[in-house]
């Protein structure tokens, strides 16, 4: 279970965040790992800041982190299974964050992979509509 | 007190952690059941208890260390949330070890304004300083 904040945010944001996380948001990283990053595109903010510490290699700025999207998208190619395991999350505001693991097997270069990642993202509420501004990925080895 | 107080606060705090004493850094955390932390290796584990319990081990491998630089790489500030991305400069001995190891971290710092204090709500640090396949495992 997921704890419940008493004071932040109105439970309807929280409640309608979430499922964008659990829609929107997984179906564009779900497509991202198929070689398709443009729904990612259109979810991430186009405005200044925006940044990725990726699993991968760092963005930084606007330029940056599409040119990322690109390189990950030519990568990705026939995802098996992408899963996000929410671990802690919240929305103050126009801000939110998630914090947890993706799991993914898919092909990277043509090789099929399974690998976990740790994700942190942050969110900005830009005109009415959430949109990623930053992202932290890195992969964990599984529990001993 | 304001977020450049507690942001200068937590950096006074890890250069104790880089000594093994992970209190000054633990009063910086917020103490709720949803904060989380992402420290190298390992999954992230949430709440305050575990937490808690993470930075007494993650501190008690560092000794006679200390945080040499600290570079902002950006921030994302609200009046309530804010993140702060940064690369940490660190050497400490590690592990029980007696030479100094060097050592970069990327972290992702989020800060929650709860009451009147702003408090870190999660943390995630890894040691990934140059490009790599996404896929590839952490190795030490």
């Amino acid at each position: 279970m997921l704890p419940v904040q008493e004071h932040t945010g109105g439970m309807i944001d929280r409640d309608d965040f979430l499922a964008w996380v659990k829609s929107e948001l997984y179906e564009a990283e779900l497509a991202l790992h198929n070689g398709n990053a443009a729904p990612r595109r259109v979810l991430w903010s186009h405005q200044e800041p925006v940044s990725i510490l990726g699993a991968g290699r760092n963005a930084y700025g606007l330029q940056e982190v599409e040119e990322a999207f690109t390189w990950l998208e030519q990568m990705f190619s026939d995802c098996t299974s992408y899963s996000f395991e929410l671990q802690a999350y919240d929305v103050v505001g126009d801000m939110a964050y998630t914090a947890g693991m993706e799991h993914i097997s898919t092909s990277v270069n043509g090789e099929p992979r399974t690998f976990t990642l740790r994700a942190t993202q942050v969110y900005r509420r830009e005109d009415g509509q959430w949109k990623a501004a930053h992202r932290h990925a890195d992969t964990v080895s599984p529990a001993a | 007190m304001q977020l450049d107080e507690v942001i200068s606060r937590f950096h006074q705090a890890i250069n104790e952690f880089a000594k093994g004493n992970p209190e000054p850094a633990k009063d910086i955390f917020s103490h709720r059941a949803d904060v989380s932390l992402a420290n190298p290796w390992g999954p992230p584990v949430v709440g305050w208890e575990r937490v808690s319990a993470a930075l007494d081990s993650a501190a008690a491998r560092f000794k006679d260390g200390r945080v040499t630089a600290l570079d902002a790489l950006t921030k994302h500030v609200t009046t309530d949330l804010a993140c702060f991305l940064d690369i940490e400069h660190w050497q400490a001995k590690v592990g029980g070890g007696d030479k100094i190891s060097l050592f970069d971290l990327r972290v992702t710092s989020i800060y929650r304004l709860e009451g009147d204090a702003w408090a870190l709500v999660h943390r995630h640090a890894d040691p990934i300083t140059t490009p790599q396949a996404p896929d590839a495992v952490l190795r030490k």
